[in-house]
């Protein structure tokens, strides 16, 4: 026997490995039975069967459920989740955490991953996880690209961004991420040009009255005109 | 357990290079440990695994690539075969199922940071003895590889250097190095060949070396070993009648070298009678190794006459 063999003991999904870490994730209905979300014990299994599957296809080795656990702990406060939908958010969370990880070669650390994958699932996709898979594939091309990640400003942003538009009530939930998008993408331009001198709120602020004036929408030249309005700049 | 005095472990079934996991196996096989114990065993090892891993990412990970984790697992399967190594076979056996295995871990690395401290004292010694010398593979190992192997020995993530290969040839080690272990057993033996070699007369070896000049220096010539050369240049001349021997074979030596007609089987055993008389040189085991080395050579000289001796000794 060498390393290799004794790691083919994790790399397993042997049935007894998976019970007992079923068992380890049905320990935290303690935490999450508080907001009403529990996994039976047959969705646990699922659980856990499903994070082994997923280490094995993307070659990862884990001791323990230390991600999993992270992820249930943090997903529990979403707004969007409840006793229904749990077990379905677990295992899509799960699932793409790993190949994530994997695709980005340990480029994002756990936290910071999980803490992208709320902020993300929970203020720009408004609880849609067909469109979080489309959102981590935007991380994992910018990651991969170099690119870092600042959660913590993209938290900021998105909480900022909501408070001046109220985005739940300019769009529908099919169309949350892609408003959010262009939100954000016309605020990085303004922001660019005009550099660190304007308070974020004041820039959110000129965009939502351009909003108003164009009946509920941003064009292209939207930044150009929030960016005289903004420089005190009589408008046409 | 089993006491001590009960335990029969067969030697033959143990792999030092893969001490920890090999004794554990020897340990079940012969019923000195139980099944659960075995298991436990592992558990301990995995659990240790967790920890490395969490080290290893700084603690922003509990997850990481295979091939990662396979490093990882062979970094501490390597430090606690230096720890088992050091004890008897039977004291081994108990601690490696005492329950403790992450103080036998950091035993282990505790171990290495010494083996390399010693290593880094033998590349010393070795710089200061060593063969003046035109080997362009000999040089480049001192100046630079074993000090780049000596510092890329990573005592808690990469302890075991899977199958590095350095340019030099050497009788033991041949040109493979393993850990820590493989760093000293190749300096131990350099520094042995270096006190070899420069026992010889200084004009004979650099005239020597100037026969051999487009071998040893250039990088896409043969690989010789100098402690080889020396060694079977030695072994002719007392053949061929020196009393004390010698590294610079002359024409009246080949000429009788030739007309003793030896097979090369006839002067491997007659190179067996002589080789003592350069003990004190080296000590018996490396003679010892190099005479087994030189058995296909000699058979391929003494098969092809002169002139094949002519060549072989740098007489063009």
């Amino acid at each position: 026997m060498n390393e290799l063999t004794l790691l083919n003991r994790i790399f397993n999904l042997s049935e007894s490995a998976c019970m007992f870490d079923a068992k380890q994730l049905y320990a935290l209905n303690d935490i999450t039975s508080r907001r009403g979300l529990t996994l039976t014990r047959e969705q646990a299994v699922e659980v856990a069967k499903t994070r082994s599957q997923a280490l094995y296809e993307n070659e990862r080795v884990e001791i323990g459920v230390g991600a999993t656990d992270k992820i249930i702990r943090t997903f529990s406060s979403s707004s969007y989740a409840n006793a229904r939908n749990w077990a379905e958010i677990v295992l899509e969370i799960v699932e793409r955490f790993y190949f994530i990880k994997s695709e980005v070669h340990d480029a994002i650390s756990d936290n910071e991953l999980i803490d992208f994958m709320y902020h993300t699932f929970e203020n720009v996709c408004g609880g849609a996880l067909e469109m979080l898979a489309d959102e981590t594939e935007e991380l994992i091309r910018h990651l991969n690209a170099g690119g870092s990640v600042d959660i913590e400003a993209e938290i900021d942003l998105s909480l900022k961004i909501d408070t001046v538009f109220l985005l739940d009530s300019i769009a529908a939930p099919s169309e949350r991420a892609a408003v959010y998008n262009k939100l954000s993408d016309c605020y990085f331009d303004i922001k660019k040009q005009i550099g660190g001198t304007m308070n974020d709120y004041a820039i959110l602020g000129g965009m939502y009255q351009e909003y108003l004036s164009c009946g509920g929408t941003l064009d292209g030249q939207s930044a150009e005109r929030v960016m005289k309005l903004l420089k005190g700049d009589p408008q046409e | 357990m089993m006491s001590i005095e009960r335990i029969m472990l067969d030697p033959s079934r143990i792999d030092r290079g893969n001490y920890t996991l090999t004794l554990a196996a020897e340990a079940l096989r012969c019923g000195t440990c139980t099944d659960e114990q075995h298991m436990a065993l592992q558990n301990d090892i995995f659990t240790c695994l967790a920890g490395q891993i969490s080290r290893y990412t700084g603690g922003e990970s509990t997850s990481v690539e295979n091939r990662t984790a396979v490093k990882l697992m062979g970094s501490i399967l390597y430090n606690t075969d230096l720890a088992l190594l050091l004890m008897p076979m039977t004291r081994a056996v108990q601690r490696l199922f005492a329950g403790d295995f992450e103080a036998l871990h950091a035993e282990g690395m505790q171990i290495n940071r010494q083996y390399t401290l010693k290593a880094h004292a033998r590349l010393r010694e070795a710089k200061r003895g060593r063969i003046r010398t035109m080997c362009v593979y000999y040089n480049e190992l001192l100046n630079k590889t074993l000090r780049q192997l000596i510092h890329s020995n990573d005592i808690r993530f990469d302890a075991k250097r899977n199958v590095t290969w350095v340019d030099y040839t050497m009788p033991t080690v041949n040109r493979k190095v393993c850990g820590i272990g493989g760093i000293l057993h190749m300096l131990d033996e350099l520094i042995t060949e270096n006190a070899f070699v420069n026992s010889f007369d200084p004009q004979e070896l650099s005239d020597l070396q100037n026969r051999f000049v487009k071998e040893l220096a250039s990088p896409t010539g043969e690989r010789i070993n100098l402690g080889q050369l020396c060694f079977e240049q030695a072994i002719l001349s007392m053949l061929a009648g020196r009393e004390k021997p010698g590294i610079l074979l002359n024409e009246d030596e080949v000429r009788t070298l030739t007309g003793l007609g030896l097979s090369g089987d006839e002067c491997y055993y007659a190179a067996m009678q002589v080789v003592h008389r350069l003990g004190g040189r080296a000590p018996e085991k490396y003679l010892t190794r190099l005479l087994e080395l030189s058995r296909a050579s000699f058979a391929a000289v003494f098969s092809g006459g002169e002139a094949a001796i002519r060549r072989y000794a740098g007489i063009i």
